[in-house]
This record gives C-alpha cells, sequence and structure tokens, in this order.
C-alpha cells in the first residue's frame, strides 16, 4: 500500500519534472542587456519585448544594473553564458571590454546581437538599429537650425564621454553642421558624469556664461534633458536659447507644454523593444532577414542592411506639442 | 557642570588649516578671474553660489559626521529618496512647510537608521553606510519606477534662486547654515562634545560623555541637513531623475577633506569646509569657462584630495613634535630637579 502509494508521488513527480524541463526547452529564451535599469526609456524596450515574447510564445529576459557600467554589463553577459540563453541581445556601453565576451557566446553557440548601442567591429551576427545614427544626428540639427534661423553658436551637453551611440550621434552632427550650415558654429561639447541632470544643469549655464550670444544647446543623453532645460529657464533664456535633444515624451511633456523646448528627437524604444524580440527569435531559429521585413503591428516594413547587417527601426521621431501626448515612455 | 565648563576652556579658533584652504581659494579665483572673462560675472558668481548651495549644507553634516571619526556614504541616495518624497508631495499640492518638515524629519530617520547600525549593531561607519547606501539607492530606484519627476512645481525655486533686498537666497541660506553651526560646533557644549567624542572615545567616556549618544545624533543631525538640501536640490533642479545625489558623498567628503577636517577625526572646522565647499564649485565652473576637457574636473578634485591629506599629515607631525619636545623638555628639567635634591641629601 504504502509502497504503491510512494511509487505514485514518484510517478508524479517525475512527470511534473519532465514536463517542467520540457516546456522550459520549448520556449526560446532571448535575453537583453540594457545600458542600465530604472530609466523611462529602457524600461519601455522592456515592455516592447515582453509584448513581443507573449506574440511570438518566447520568453524575454531583461537583465541589467542600476548604474551604466561596463564591466557590470561583462558580468551579467557572462552570467547569461553561463545559463545557456538561445539569445543575447545588448545595448554596447564600451566595445572594447565587450568584444571579447561577444566572441565566447558565439563559441557557445548563442545567438549575439547588439540592439540600440552597437559594436560594429565584434562579431555581433545584427545590429538592431533604432534609427540610423547618421539620421538622428542630421535630423537633430536639422530641427535645431529651423529654430535658430541657421545661425548662430550652440553647444552640446553630453552623458559619460565613453558611450558609444552618444558619441555616435555627436559626430554626425558636426558633420551635418560642416556640410549643411556653415554659418551655425558648435562652441565646445561638454560630457557629464554618470549622465547626471545636476552636472548638465550646472555645465549648460556655464555654457551660457562663456558665450553668452549662445542661440541653441543639445542635450544629447537623455539624462541630461532636465537639467539643460532648467538652466535655459533659470536664466530666464527661454526662446533666445533653443534646446533640443533625445528625450521621452514623458520626460519632456512638461517642458514642451511650457514652451521652453519645442521638439525632441527619439524613436519609440517600446517598438525597439519588440523589434529586439522579434530578431532574438529569429537568430535563435537559425534563420537570416529579407530585405523587408513585415513584424507584426508595425506600419512600415523594416528594412535590413546586408552589408553592415544593421536592422533599421525606421525613420526618426520628431516629437513636439502636437504629438506628444500619444506616448506613454 | 564642571566637566562641560572644563571642556569649554579649549578656545577653538581658526587654525593654519583652515587659513591654507582658504588661501587656495583665493588663488584659485584669482588667476579663474585672470584667464576667464566671464568668471568674475555677477551671473556666473550667482551661479557657482546656487550650484553650490545644497552641497554646502550637506557639507556641515559630512563635517561633523568626520569629527566624530566616522563617515557617511549615503547621503547621495538618502538626499534621492528625500528628493522623491518631496516631488510627489508637491505634485500633490502639499503645503510647502508641512513638506519642508516632512522631508527634515525623512532625513533625521535615515541618519537615526545610520546611528542606530553603527553605534547599537556596532557595524563599523563606512560598512554601515555603504550598506545603507545600496539600499536607499535601490529604494530611488523603487520609487521612481523607471518615470522621473519632471517639471516639479517651482515652490522652493525661491530658496535658490530668490533674492531678499537684493542679496541672493542661496547667499543667504548658506550664511544661516554655517554661521549657526559654527556657533555650534564651537560655543556649545553639544558641539564641543563631538570634538571630544572624534579625539578619543575613551577619554570621552571617562569624563562622563556617552559617545554612543553623541555619535547617533550627529548622525541624525547630518541626515537632517540631508533632508534640508533635498529640498534645495528639487528648487534648484526642478526635476528629480535617476541619477540624483549620485556624486554627493565623494564630493561632500571631498569639501570636507579639503576644507581641513582630519580623516582620523577630532579636527575641523565648517569654515574650512565652506571654503573647501567653495574651492571645488570653482574648480568645477571654471573648467567649463575654460573649455578644458570635462574628464580632468575628477582629476583636479582627486589631487586635491591627495595634497590636501598629506598636508593634514604634515601639519599634525609636526604638533606632536612639538608637544613631545614640550615633553621631554618638561621631563629633563623634573629629572634635574630630582638629581639636585638627590645630591643635597
Amino acid at each position: 500500500m504504502t509502497g504503491k502509494r510512494a511509487s505514485f508521488l514518484w510517478a508524479a513527480l517525475f512527470a511534473l519534472l519532465f514536463t517542467g524541463a520540457a516546456s522550459a526547452a520549448e520556449k526560446t529564451r532571448v535575453a537583453f542587456i540594457p545600458q542600465l535599469i530604472g530609466i523611462p526609456y529602457f524600461t519601455a524596450m522592456e515592455k516592447g519585448g515582453e509584448k513581443a515574447a507573449q506574440d511570438l510564445g518566447i520568453e524575454f529576459m531583461y537583465v541589467g544594473a542600476p548604474t551604466a557600467s561596463a564591466s557590470e554589463q561583462v558580468r551579467l553577459f557572462e552570467n547569461l553564458i553561463q545559463q545557456k540563453v538561445d539569445a543575447i541581445s545588448i545595448s554596447v556601453l564600451d566595445a572594447v571590454s565587450l568584444n571579447p565576451v561577444i566572441r565566447r557566446a558565439r563559441a557557445a553557440g548563442i545567438a549575439v546581437f547588439t540592439s540600440d548601442s552597437d559594436s560594429a567591429d565584434s562579431e555581433r551576427q545584427v545590429y538592431v538599429a533604432q534609427a540610423m545614427d547618421k539620421d538622428l544626428g542630421y535630423t537633430l540639427i536639422d530641427r535645431l537650425a529651423a529654430q535658430c534661423g541657421e545661425s548662430g553658436q550652440i553647444g552640446i551637453v553630453s552623458g559619460e564621454s565613453t558611450a558609444t551611440n552618444l558619441n555616435a550621434w555627436i559626430a554626425f552632427m558636426k558633420e551635418r553642421l560642416k556640410d549643411k550650415y556653415p554659418k551655425m558654429e558648435l562652441v565646445d561639447v561638454r560630457f557629464t558624469s554618470g549622465g547626471s541632470s545636476e552636472d548638465a544643469l550646472r555645465q549648460a549655464e556655464e555654457l551660457m556664461t562663456r558665450f553668452p550670444a549662445i542661440k541653441g544647446l543639445v542635450a544629447v543623453a537623455s539624462t541630461t534633458v532636465p537639467g539643460v532645460v532648467q538652466a535655459v529657464q533659470q536664466a530666464d533664456m527661454a526662446g533666445e536659447v533653443a534646446v533640443i535633444g533625445y528625450g521621452s515624451p514623458n520626460t519632456v511633456r512638461p517642458f514642451i507644454k511650457s514652451g521652453v523646448m519645442k521638439e525632441s528627437v527619439l524613436w519609440d524604444p517600446w517598438r525597439l523593444g519588440y523589434l529586439t524580440a522579434w530578431a532574438g527569435k529569429r537568430l535563435a531559429d537559425g534563420k537570416s532577414f529579407a530585405a523587408e521585413n513585415a513584424i507584426p503591428g508595425f506600419d512600415a516594413p523594416v528594412k535590413y542592411f546586408a552589408d553592415e547587417k544593421i536592422l533599421l527601426l525606421g525613420d526618426p521621431l520628431v516629437i513636439d506639442a502636437n504629438n506628444v501626448d500619444t506616448f506613454d515612455f | 557642570m564642571g566637566i562641560t565648563e572644563r571642556i569649554r576652556v579649549f578656545k577653538p579658533r581658526i587654525g593654519r588649516r583652515e587659513l591654507f584652504t582658504l588661501f587656495l581659494l583665493a588663488l584659485e579665483v584669482v588667476v579663474f578671474s585672470l584667464v576667464a572673462d566671464h568668471f568674475l560675472s555677477y551671473r556666473n558668481v550667482l551661479n557657482i553660489l546656487r550650484n553650490s548651495v545644497d552641497l554646502a549644507v550637506v557639507a556641515i553634516g559630512m563635517t561633523i559626521i568626520m569629527i566624530i571619526c566616522g563617515i557617511d556614504l549615503s547621503v547621495g541616495s538618502a538626499l534621492g529618496v528625500v528628493a522623491i518624497l518631496v516631488g510627489w508631495m508637491l505634485n500633490a499640492g502639499v503645503n510647502p512647510f508641512f513638506i519642508a518638515g516632512v522631508a527634515v524629519a525623512a532625513g533625521c530617520a535615515i541618519g537615526l537608521v545610520n546611528g542606530f547600525l553603527i553605534c547599537f549593531l556596532r557595524i563599523p561607519d563606512i560598512v554601515a553606510t555603504i550598506g545603507t547606501q545600496s539600499i536607499l539607492r535601490a529604494m530611488v530606484f523603487f520609487m521612481l519606477g523607471g518615470q522621473w519627476l519632471t517639471g516639479l512645481p517651482p515652490v522652493y525655486g525661491f530658496l535658490t534662486r530668490g533674492r531678499v533686498w537684493g542679496v541672493p537666497v542661496s547667499l543667504l541660506v548658506i550664511a544661516v547654515f554655517y554661521a549657526a553651526f559654527w556657533y555650534f560646533l564651537t560655543r556649545r557644549p553639544a558641539g564641543r562634545r563631538i570634538y571630544a567624542v572624534g579625539n578619543g572615545l575613551e577619554t570621552a567616556k571617562l569624563v562622563g560623555i556617552s559617545a554612543r549618544r553623541v555619535r547617533t545624533l550627529s548622525y541624525v543631525l547630518c541626515g537632517g541637513l540631508v533632508g534640508f538640501a533635498a529640498l534645495l536640490y528639487v528648487g534648484r533642479l526642478g526635476s528629480v531623475e535617476i541619477t540624483v545625489g549620485n556624486d554627493l558623498a565623494l564630493s561632500a567628503i571631498a569639501a570636507t577633506v579639503i576644507g581641513g577636517t582630519a580623516v582620523t577625526g577630532g579636527r575641523g572646522s565648517v569654515v574650512g569646509t565652506l571654503a573647501g565647499v567653495f574651492f571645488m564649485s570653482v574648480m568645477k565652473n571654471g573648467i567649463v569657462l575654460f573649455g578644458i576637457p570635462s574628464l580632468w574636473e575628477r582629476a583636479a578634485v582627486g589631487l586635491m584630495i591627495v595634497v590636501s591629506i598629506k598636508v593634514d599629515l604634515m601639519l599634525e607631525k609636526r604638533t606632536l613634535r612639538r608637544q613631545q619636545q614640550q615633553l621631554s623638555k618638561q621631563r629633563e628639567s623634573a629629572w634635574a630637579a630630582r638629581r639636585g635634591e638627590g645630591a643635597a641629601s
């Protein structure tokens, strides 16, 4: 009697274990490592990724550190290799420290791709780009030029000096200024420690002191946007010094409503997260991309550039008073 | 009562160490004003003042903590948590004076937790505050939940931007706080007890001071100052985002050390700390005005910390040597007297 019951229990336990293992094996696990957690931007990516996971029947793992640190990213990446997930995507903070780990993950048979911020010389299989760095840099300068009448001094306040994506945008901003707006002069590019808003406020004020005729300020890192806006507001220069940056709608909403900021340039991180999860599934299944890919829920097909191995979300999004209320990130 | 009277006998004065920092500050100001055009402009001076006001208030707390030979690494995250509370209440339209009360109380409560961990659970200061620092930083993330507080009502803007009879309020805030704490630390028995504890726990105990109480209260005091600084931060930034207070603890420690507070405790003054705060603010300001790459800012501050501590050690060594010389002189004369007695008998 007891023996029978025991063997039944064992069998039940076995069955449970087995089905548990089976369902875990069935679901493709796609991980994403953001630059840091706790900011609206990456939170929106997380939500988009989770939605895609639901639609595609995969598991989306969002693993990040509370501070933007390259060594933390390496540690998390190594953890994921050990967990033998199917695909790892990452928003690269520092290419030099990540490239070796990416190579190791590929050797272990894991699909690796970058998303949001790239390391072009790594062994990543694809880069899911929010928008071409070129388009982002160019659009921002075009919008700013329109606001300041295509002439005058402008200054840039960025985040950490090592952030790959921020630096790429700044490079294209410079290029656009040189090619198309000869009357606009970039006076300085400032970097803030950890992209802190407080630091951005101070440095923006100091730029305005040093260049009293300055006509525009660019807040490159999203965390620096509130600081730069506050600097302009406090100096009573709203309207005289244009502020533009890559700020999320929730962050810039009060500034656009009060008029200190006219426009903010970004893309939809929710959709970027969705596309990241979708690309992860695709790579994990061993499939490649077509030149144009139809993604469920996307209006336009997503382009794939085979030469550079880039999957492009689309054109940059210009956020202004008309559309700011339609987003929530 | 006799004990407090005896403690009061030590007449504190602005020592050479504070003068050294003041001299450095003056030198910095002179050099910068010669090199950068806009440095001494009214607007720039105002900017420097406004941007130092919350650090200045926190640095008072850090000075007290370092005088009792402790350290508080949690001030930045604590300021973040209180700033979020303040932001929430501002958005809900709560009475500003009530909010101010809550902010200071919340800061004191955080300080009390630190004090409890350190004095009652006997966890070393640095370890305990690293712990609370991490916990409070996690709370900042949790409370903001990935969405920042932006466009807060400018209720406290007055504290950093306002003017009373033409005098910037930021200057008044700094003046009031530093005058009050200078008086407290140099003229009040409770303030002198802080130095007594910092100079030697055992000695302080022997003269009847409850070291545990003094240390706990010091952390509470520091917390309260951080709570008030959070109001200033919100007034100044008008927003709270995730990096709030990230560099605050290090800046406050740097200002305190540059200002001549001994890392070994027992010595230091708010006068020196204020000079340290301005030294750092002016340095940061000048670096942008000159167009020097931002990275050098940290290098310069780091260099100053090392130099300051070295100067401290040199001064301390010299005082020690003098004391020893005096002691040996006394001993020699005592021996000579005894020898004289021996010869006589």
